[in-house]
């Protein structure tokens, strides 16, 4: 939905309103498991950005968002 | 048969039999012997149909409880299928407690919707949502929207059908508090009200009827195409602007009565809903203002 997602949690029942990256990291990984590294490649080619750790630092953070959401989990 | 076609006395006495009103598709069985209530079943459903069978989705009685208090301050109960759900309120909230009673029923039993804390009105096929906490200006919106022709679906519960998305309309009076009841009163000079009762824990209310045409049509489901949260500001422009989809899905979630107990179907019903919709927040201070802006919505067909 446009830079905002909404999407539904079944466990807790819980919807939660999400940015753009964060919607984009689970569209990513909707269709497969991914670690760290590969979500941020994708979202790098995705913007058309050159890797950089600041932004690394920041996709790490929203990451960390999701699991707290338990909209993610991680092995 | 339609309820302004009974007798004063025929209407008590079919009261204490059991009133079997058709209000939207719910057929709602009153029982009471309050002359306050009967008044305003008079003033305010005159259009509604009676029902003949036995069936009723909702039998309520509204009655003043014969315990020692009367003696003090006479109190009034809403009873729904012989339990009360709330605390007696003064007797001469009688009416008000009854409408207000009637929306619980609906909106503690009536899952097979997405109900919305929210006023719908249509008109030329497309159905405005107005979802907004209280104190917004919604139901003076509704009441002034009506007044200038738009049809009420409803003006507290937006009844949205999961099987299909569709709107169901369940007009009732609609709900008027403290300042709406003089300013609807100087807008629509025609408009018919329920008498003014005070001190009740909304402030001062009163209740207005329904255009007769929201009641005859009140079997026509409508679709939604827009919606919006309006916001009373005094001496505000009038000012509309976009609301995204994910946004306004928020918002109306948190509006919904059951969207927390439908679960997963009332989140694709509502998602479905939105994106079908344009989404706007709305500020005025003008009514007239207010109804040339919904007059002039864009069409969904165009937007």
């Amino acid at each position: 939905m446009n830079e905002e997602y909404v999407v539904y949690e079944p466990i807790s029942g819980s919807t939660h309103l999400l940015g753009e990256v964060a919607g984009q990291i689970l569209l990513f990984l909707e269709y497969s498991p991914a670690n760290v590294r590969r979500i941020t490649a994708a979202l790098f080619t995705q913007w058309e950005q050159a890797p950089s750790s600041e932004v690394e630092r920041s996709i790490e953070n929203v990451l960390e968002e999701l699991r707290a959401m338990h909209l993610i989990e991680c092995v | 048969m339609k309820l302004a076609e009974l007798s004063d006395s025929l209407l008590y006495q079919k009261l204490h039999e059991g009133l079997p009103l058709q209000t939207g598709s719910f057929v709602v069985k009153i029982k009471s012997s309050i002359p306050s209530v009967a008044r305003g079943l008079a003033l305010l459903y005159a259009d509604y149909p009676l029902c003949s069978g036995e069936f009723a989705d909702f039998h309520v009685t509204i009655f003043r409880p014969l315990n020692w208090r009367r003696y003090f301050k006479s109190q009034v109960v809403f009873s729904f299928e012989g339990m009360s759900p709330f605390s007696p309120l003064p007797y001469s909230q009688a009416f008000p407690m009854m409408e207000w009673g009637l929306n619980w029923c609906i909106t503690h039993h009536a899952h097979s919707y997405l109900s919305i804390h929210a006023a719908v009105l249509e008109k030329n096929g497309n159905a405005v949502i107005l979802a907004a906490p209280p104190g917004s200006g919604k139901s003076t919106l509704c009441a002034a929207l009506m007044a200038r022709g738009w049809r009420l679906l409803s003006d507290e519960i937006t009844l949205v059908r999961l099987s299909d998305g569709l709107i169901e309309p369940v007009p009732r009076p609609v709900s008027l508090k403290n300042n709406s009841i003089s300013i609807i009163q100087q807008f629509a000079t025609d408009a018919i009200m329920s008498p003014v009762v005070r001190d009740t824990v909304k402030g001062t209310v009163a209740h207005m009827k329904p255009s007769s045409e929201s009641v005859h049509r009140a079997q026509e489901l409508a679709r939604a195409a827009w919606i919006i949260f309006p916001k009373y500001v005094e001496r505000s422009e009038t000012i509309l602007n976009c609301v995204s989809p994910a946004r306004a899905m928020m918002n109306v979630a948190e509006n919904s009565f059951n969207y927390g107990l439908l679960g997963q179907r009332g989140f694709s019903a509502l998602g479905r809903m939105v994106q079908s919709c344009q989404s706007y927040e709305f500020q005025y201070s003008s009514l007239d203002q207010a109804i040339k802006t919904f007059d002039q919505l864009p069409s969904p067909s165009l937007s």
